[in-house]
């Protein structure tokens, strides 16, 4: 009896990890590939809290886009660019902003890019980031930029 | 009694596999309500693309959305901002006559609660595919609209 229960127990729990085997397949990024983006990560929030826009335009590819959820009177919405990027950075520097603390929650493949998700505490500040990477010769660059928080009012009716 | 200690360790294997997929799931599960509805938008989307209806697509999207597309797979890559923007990108598409859309949700996050990301496969006609990541926010009646679209080229 109690073998059969065993059974039971192996068959549910090999029921469970099973799926997760090939969603893992599907859905996992590289070792050496995150490795590589989660470098950038780190040098990204390094070269913000040095106030180094430079560095941070270097990550971008030339044709990069960072979008901010809020109003463009408040430097956001479409920054279209590495300069324009740049600036925007170089702005934000401008008022003093606290530390930049992130955590990546998630890197999801979508075809030869990679897609990132991580919150993004700069002092009080709490936001949320979607990262596309992209490939450029041998090595990663950030393509877009997403960028909420929660005190983005809701979109008003149409 | 030697069959009884291999199955206990085969299940304790298999659950130590298990539980931490179970905590995965509560790290980056989305409402199933909340899922639903942008699945829901995601439908109305296709349903649109397939009738060629450039007006219907435009009113899932907010005034300020963009769509971003990356070169390949015959896209030509470029931004989009805005409403009339990407109307316009949408009609030249359909002037192109292109194939069916089928569209299926991939992975859902959320961003926060009035932020849900989305990835989702995308085919259109028999050889075009892409990844799109798309950004969807909650308007003060409760539904979801289109922020921002990046559309990946397989």
């Amino acid at each position: 009896m109690k073998t059969l229960l065993l059974l039971a127990l192996v068959g549910l729990a090999i029921s469970f990890a099973l799926p997760t085997f090939a969603q893992e397949k599907k859905d996992t990024v590289d070792p050496q590939v995150r490795q590589q983006i989660e470098a950038l990560f780190m040098q990204f929030q390094e070269a913000y809290n040095k106030r180094d826009a430079a560095a941070i335009g270097a990550q971008w590819t030339q044709d990069a886009i960072e979008i901010r959820s809020w109003a463009a009177a408040d430097r956001g919405g479409l920054a279209s660019g590495r300069q324009a990027i740049e600036k925007r950075f170089e702005a934000d520097f401008a008022t003093n902003p606290g530390k930049m603390v992130n955590k990546l929650v998630q890197l999801y493949p979508i075809g030869n890019a990679i897609c990132e998700i991580a919150d993004t505490d700069v002092g009080e500040w709490r936001g949320q980031t979607v990262k596309i990477y992209v490939r450029v010769g041998d090595t990663w660059k950030i393509r877009m930029t997403y960028v909420d928080d929660y005190t983005t009012p809701l979109r008003p009716l149409e | 009694m030697k069959i009884r200690y291999l199955l206990l360790s085969l299940a304790g294997l298999a659950i130590s596999f298990a539980v931490p997929a179970f905590a995965q799931e509560k790290k980056d599960t989305v409402d199933p309500q909340v899922r639903q509805q942008v699945e829901a938008v995601l439908m109305k989307f296709v349903e649109a693309y397939n009738k060629h209806d450039v007006a219907t697509i435009s009113a899932l999207h907010t005034q300020d959305a963009v769509e971003v597309q990356a070169a390949g797979g015959g896209t030509r890559a470029g931004a989009f901002s805005g409403r009339p923007a990407l109307e316009k990108m949408f009609a030249a598409d359909f002037a192109s006559n292109p194939g069916k859309m089928v569209s299926e949700l991939a992975a859902v996050y959320a961003i926060n609660e009035n932020n849900i990301c989305a990835i989702a496969n995308t085919s259109v006609g028999t050889w075009w595919k892409c990844y799109t990541v798309t950004a969807y926010v909650r308007a003060l009646d409760g539904t979801w609209k289109i922020h921002m679209t990046y559309v990946n080229p397989l």
